[in-house]
């Protein structure tokens, strides 16, 4: 299962950031009753625009099989923070809720 | 002071089975001049072919607001709530700490037009919920009638924001007055027909204004009117 981190705006849903795109390495593991994400990553001006937009982005986990994703993650930061760490040259997110849905749940 | 926005000068997006116009920035459509008026961040005045709609998809910390004008709109999200909202009916979700949720026309042949707008709420974090209201149509020929408020009741749907959204309709050359505090703003939008604000602003269907430091307006119909107004922080 192919897992890949995906950042969009909460106003409107434009991708802010998406590992796929140069295939940027990350983790994420839970840490306390949240969850910590590690993003490698320069602080290039795609980094710069999510924590412009820090207080209203939406993390994802999409699960994919075959290209197609099947389960996503949706993760809260609300009230978690969304920074770049100079020492660990790396953007790093923590969340304190997630939700997990399917492409097609609540379909009429 | 009253800035008015004409109803083409909003951002329009087209898909096979979408129209939508955007009042402020959203999704493709980024202006940092326009974001928000106060609270408000969301005015999107979609047209949606029947039984088609958007699939599962999370919101957070944000109020938002549906009014139907036309059709039928069904919701369902992951907290177990299924509703269906047509005119005369309001739909209030407050995402808070997080909900997933589909929007799809529930109507068969009718294209539903709804505005849907989303404002900040007053605390972050809230405890998602969801509710449907009725208001009373008939009310809205004789004043401006409360449909969303941070005072609820059975018939005005409960916002976590210290705003109201009222609903009017005006006969032709009929005039309707509000009041609030010089300190507080005014979105004025015009859901049909035309009208006079004061002596020199026209609007047209579709229109809006954005109104600060102004304690009263004075609103008065050149043809049949239905309009909503907003008072906010």
């Amino acid at each position: 299962m192919h897992e890949r981190l995906r950042i969009h705006h909460g106003v409107g849903s434009r991708v802010l950031f998406d590992s796929d795109k140069g295939n940027v390495p990350f983790t994420y593991a839970q840490e306390g009753s949240g969850w910590k994400f590690t993003v490698q990553t320069a602080k290039t001006p795609e980094i710069d625009e999510v924590l412009r937009l820090k207080d209203e982005v939406n993390v994802f986990i999409f699960r994919e099989k075959n290209g197609v994703a099947i389960e996503k993650v949706w993760f809260y930061t609300g009230d978690g923070a969304v920074d770049y760490s100079d020492e660990e040259a790396a953007l790093v997110i923590v969340a304190s809720r997630q939700i997990a849905y399917h492409p097609g749940d609540f379909e009429p | 002071m009253i800035e008015v926005y004409p109803a083409d000068s909003r951002f329009h997006a087209e898909h096979d089975w979408l129209r939508s116009n955007f009042s402020f920035s959203f999704g493709p459509y980024y202006n940092p001049d326009n974001t928000r008026f106060g609270p408000m961040r969301v005015l999107n005045d979609d047209f949606i072919a029947p039984q088609k709609g958007f699939g599962a998809h999370p919101h957070s910390d944000m109020e938002v607001v549906s009014i139907v004008l036309t059709g039928k709109l069904r919701h369902q999200d992951n907290l177990g709530n299924v509703g269906v909202t047509s005119w005369g009916e309001i739909q209030r979700m407050t995402a808070g700490r997080g909900i997933i949720h589909t929007e799809y026309s529930a109507s068969t042949d009718e294209e539903l037009n709804l505005l849907q707008m989303w404002f900040e709420p007053e605390a972050r974090g809230l405890e998602p919920s969801y509710e449907i209201t009725r208001f009373d149509v008939d009310a809205l020929a004789r004043r401006w009638t409360p449909v969303v408020s941070t005072d609820a009741s059975d018939h005005v749907a409960k916002i976590h924001q210290d705003m109201t959204i009222y609903l009017t309709d005006l006969a032709i050359g009929e005039t309707r007055s509000y009041e609030t505090a010089a300190t507080r703003r005014m979105f004025l939008f015009v859901i049909d027909g035309d009208i006079q604000v004061g002596d020199e602003t026209e609007l047209h269907k579709r229109d809006s204004a954005r109104i600060t430091e102004l304690s009263k307006l004075e609103v008065r119909a050149t043809s049949p009117s239905r309009l909503m107004l907003i008072d906010l922080p």
